[in-house]
């Protein structure tokens, strides 16, 4: 394998970390494809040993600044799964929202910045040129996205990376003139929210421009949280979904370790997640946005269950197979979030006094689990008698998602190995093809690489199949 | 301007900083000790004038009070060889700053631990004596020096300064 | 004549990105005489890195022989080099990890987290290098100007991007975070050290509570968000015009303020509380290395 030529397309561009697309061809044969996550390791679970527990959530979150309200949140109800403690209803009721934020934020930054230029603009897909074709909606997009940073930042004191969920609530109550301000500009972001979702149903109406059928369906689990079947975004029950749609099981949080386990590939620094009793090969799953829609039976909120019905109907039926359905999925939510979180912000018991209780740290085991926008987060800490970290995992959203981007990636390296081999700038186009599927799932490989690619940080997915 | 570098400029000036002169010693351990002048800085004139014998390795730097040692200067001596470094100061509630030494204190044995992670633990001692109490400074000074023996040299010794 | 703008990210976690984002509608005016050339979060521009970049910012720390490439590369092509955050600028909190041998952590992370299944190996195959120390940019090459915070403050990023655009010299505050937070400032000592669990009293000092809130060694410029909400300084925007080292700084201001040393600091929780940005950068560190070397 002399002859063998090794092109590398760096970075993929338009999602958060970094990461690569290498082909090793021999012969006018792909003998290898890989999506090489190339973002460093960074230790963290490693790191955050000897801590005092109620200072993770302000230190874990700076695992991922683009999903760190969910980190924060996650992390701190791993604290207080720990000790023992039950924060207050107005504690909880801030978190929610602040969630609510983090994800009316992260999906917006998704669906108008990183990926609508794929659609709208394909010859020039970049969000400038989106800026300079739909100026409207552009801004529209740039107001609503920031009017979750203002969500996140009126309870968590900072835009990104916030500082307030502490064991037993949060810092402060909802600032009287906060609420007032964000319920006042609501109605407007609620409308941009439809029309953007109106504006991705349309464009997923034609199947050739948004590529539905285009990238290969694989058949994996979907895993997420509901509420007694409902689509939850912050707490309840984990449930595993087959790939036929039908229940496999429910369980929770703090089983976690009984039913998903990691696995070290020789070639990848992502360590694969997987269903533990089905075994690294058979139980591959997904999460995030498409993962939740076929987990949930129902969407809690009336708007986006209506849109929830329209998609399953697009697609035919449950559950959704197609990676483009992530987009779709991650417009509902952005529409759900909406929803739940008007009524939050005209709440006045969110302004009452009520939003902390005492705590006593203490020795004990917990996992904190939320739904980060790209999928289920899990954090488990172990602390000892003064509340002192001893014992930190983490297993976060997108590492969960990488096996099946890995399988897309390499189905179109095949398909299109006669364009990829042009030289450059004729290649782009048919690299661009492949960025769009990676793209689907909002990889954030900041998260998937908190710690796990140590020694390596370009985590090879080997071409085996 | 550069405030890269203007964040790292020192607002205070070092001022003690161990001599570069090799010690005379045949180890050529090198102590470095801030005295405070009201205390521990008689109580080592003292020993000397008394003619009892105390480690040479110890050079001394007069302060005006051990309150006034920044963990800085510790750290800067450490980086720039010394094998050990002593502070001392008034005994409690004696410190003519009111509370130099107690501050002093507390800081240092923070630093203890700070340098513990780094690998200089034990390279740090901080005491209090009157200025009478020369045999305290004797003693002092050569259990730390044996100490500091057992130890070895710094580490950051020989490629430095 | 427009400005050739480039981002770049190391290891960091992409909020610096964010809060340049953040700066919302100002970034739309200033990009008006800009052109973004490379910046995988926006425009789709592969590797090599574009020639003859104007100003470039970035983001993250110097962890890998990857890193360490990117950086010198960057550094060739851009005439001003800005190190974006504190990661990039200091070390950020990956440089806790400086705390343990980085061989150790790979072990650990392959082989006994909670959940790793039967499959267990360190990657060795393809796989560059995790240099022995995370560093911060200015240890690897020349640094132009720094924009700390974690993330940087968006109004910060703003004026620093206008002023250099418009051909002038940026600068930074040159106050501690104290000097903007508006709680009441006390001046009795605190009597006992606290833990950010317990509940402050509303609107005073929150160091003169005990909490160890890191504002007079921080530089300002954040107008102290997290005092104000109730939650001490963790010391993001990293040393202070005036201080040369934070952690040490904030330690030498604690023992003149706390009277009965109350709390049992564990090792790796000094570093995390008093170097929780900066340990990379700071004096200690720099002694660690040289020890770590001989
Ligand atoms: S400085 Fe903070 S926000 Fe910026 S990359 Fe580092 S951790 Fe993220
Ligand atoms: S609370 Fe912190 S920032 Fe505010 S005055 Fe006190 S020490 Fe300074
Ligand atoms: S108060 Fe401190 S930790 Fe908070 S943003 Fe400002 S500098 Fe950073
Ligand atoms: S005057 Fe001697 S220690 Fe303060």
């Amino acid at each position: 394998m002399t002859d063998t030529k090794r092109i590398e397309f760096e970075p993929v561009t338009r999602l958060e970390g970094h990461a690569k697309i290498s082909l090793d061809v021999s012969g006018g044969k792909l003998q290898k494809c890989n999506f090489q996550v190339i973002e460093p390791p960074r230790l963290f679970e490693k790191f955050m040993e000897g801590v005092p527990a109620e200072d993770a959530p302000q230190l874990s979150e700076r695992i991922c600044g683009i999903c760190s309200v969910t980190h924060h949140l996650a992390s701190v109800k791993a604290v207080e799964a720990a000790w023992g403690v039950t924060p207050t209803k107005q504690g909880e009721k801030l978190r929610y929202l602040e969630n609510l934020g983090g994800y009316i934020h992260s999906h917006t930054l998704h669906l108008v910045y990183l990926a609508l230029p794929d659609f709208i603009s394909p010859e020039e897909p970049h969000v400038l040129a989106v800026a300079q074709k739909e100026p409207k909606l552009a801004k529209l997009g740039i107001e609503l996205r920031m009017f979750g940073q203002k969500i996140t930042k009126a309870i968590g004191g900072r835009m990104i990376h916030p500082c307030t969920a502490v064991p037993g609530g949060v810092a402060e109550p909802l600032g009287e003139e906060d609420a007032r301000t964000l319920a006042k500009e609501a109605p407007k972001a609620m409308a941009t929210a439809r029309a953007i979702t109106d504006l991705y149903f349309k464009l997923a109406k034609d199947k050739e421009l948004f590529r539905i059928d285009s990238y290969s369906r694989e058949p994996t689990h979907y895993l997420g949280l509901h509420q007694k079947g409902v689509h939850d975004l912050y707490d309840g029950d984990l449930r595993f979904v087959k790939p036929d749609g039908t229940k496999l099981r429910d369980f929770k949080a703090k089983d976690y370790l009984d039913h998903i386990a990691e696995a070290a590939m020789p070639y990848c620094t992502v360590k694969y997640p997987y269903i533990k009793d089905l075994g690294p090969a058979k139980g591959n799953y997904r999460v995030g946005p498409l993962a939740r829609l076929n987990v949930a039976d129902k969407m809690p909120t009336p708007i986006a269950q209506g849109y929830a019905e329209q998609f399953f109907d697009l697609f035919g039926g449950r559950p959704v197979l197609d990676p483009m359905g992530y987009h779709l999925a991650r417009a509902i939510e952005v529409v759900t979030s909406l929803e739940l979180a008007i009524p939050l912000l005209e709440d006045t018991t969110l302004q009452e006094d009520n939003h902390r209780i005492p705590v006593e740290p203490r020795a004990g085991d917990g996992v904190g689990v939320t739904e980060a926008p790209r999928g289920t987060l899990f954090h488990h800490y172990t602390t000892n008698d003064d509340g002192i970290l001893t014992k930190v995992n983490i297993l976060v959203a997108t590492a969960q998602n990488v096996r099946t981007i890995e399988r897309h990636v390499q189905a179109k390296a095949h398909e299109l190995l006669p364009e990829l081999l042009k030289p450059r700038p004729h290649c782009l186009k048919a690299v661009s093809a492949m960025e769009v599927a990676v793209r689907a799932y909002d990889m954030c490989i900041s998260c998937s690489v908190h710690t796990i690619e140590v020694k390596t940080d370009r985590g090879i997915i080997s071409l085996d199949s | 301007m550069n405030p890269s570098k203007a964040s790292s400029t020192p607002k205070r000036k070092r001022k003690s900083k161990p001599k570069a002169k090799a010690a005379s010693t045949p180890d050529k351990l090198r102590i470095v000790s801030f005295c405070c002048h009201y205390c521990s800085y008689g109580a080592a004139d003292l020993a000397g004038s008394s003619k009892m014998p105390y480690p040479l390795n110890v050079e001394i730097i007069r302060v005006p009070c051990s309150g006034r040692v920044d963990p800085l200067h510790v750290l800067h001596a450490l980086e720039n060889g010394a094998d050990g470094v002593m502070v001392t100061g008034c005994l409690k509630d004696q410190c003519h700053f009111v509370t130099g030494n107690l501050h002093a204190e507390k800081r240092m044995m923070k630093l203890q631990k700070w340098l513990e992670t780094i690998g200089l633990g034990g390279r740090l001692e901080f005491q209090l004596m009157s200025a009478g109490m020369a045999k305290r400074w004797v003693e002092t000074t050569k259990s730390f020096y044996d100490r500091i023996k057992e130890l070895g040299p710094n580490p950051l010794r020989k490629g430095g300064k | 004549m427009t400005v050739r703008l480039a981002t770049m990210g190391m290891s960091g976690c992409s909020g610096c990105h964010i809060a340049l984002l953040d700066t919302g509608v100002a970034l739309l005016d200033l990009l008006k005489d800009v052109e973004l050339v490379y910046s995988y979060p926006i425009v789709d521009v592969k590797n090599p890195i574009p020639d003859n970049i104007d100003v470039a910012l970035v983001e993250g720390s110097v962890r890998t022989d990857h890193d360490q490439e990117m950086a010198k590369e960057m550094r060739r092509k851009a005439k001003f080099l800005i190190a974006f955050g504190s990661c990039s600028a200091f070390g950020g909190v990956n440089g806790l990890a400086n705390t343990f041998d980085s061989q150790a952590g790979v072990k650990y992370v392959y082989y006994e987290t909670r959940s790793m299944g039967e499959q267990r190996q360190v990657p060795s195959e393809h796989v560059p290098t995790i240099l022995p120390e995370n560093l911060r940019l200015s240890d690897v090459v020349k640094v132009d100007f720094i924009i700390p915070g974690c993330p940087p403050f968006p109004d910060e990023i703003a004026k620093v991007l206008g002023a250099l655009l418009a051909g002038e010299t940026p600068s930074l505050s040159t106050k501690s975070v104290c000097d903007e937070c508006p709680l009441e400032q006390l001046t009795a000592a605190p009597t006992q050290l606290r833990r950010i669990y317990e509940i402050p009293e509303p609107n005073k000092c929150l160091l003169s509570q005990g909490f160890i809130c890191m504002g007079p060694a921080t530089r300002a410029g954040c107008k102290a968000e997290c005092p104000s909400r109730g939650i001490p300084c963790t010391g993001c925007r990293g040393p202070a015009e005036t201080v040369w080292d934070q952690g040490v700084a904030m330690l030498d201001a604690l023992a003149a303020l706390e009277e009965k040393e109350l709390a049992e600091f564990k090792l790796p929780r000094i570093t995390s509380t008093f170097a929780k940005y900066t340990y990379a950068s700071s004096e200690l560190d720099k002694i660690r290395k040289r020890v770590k070397q001989k």
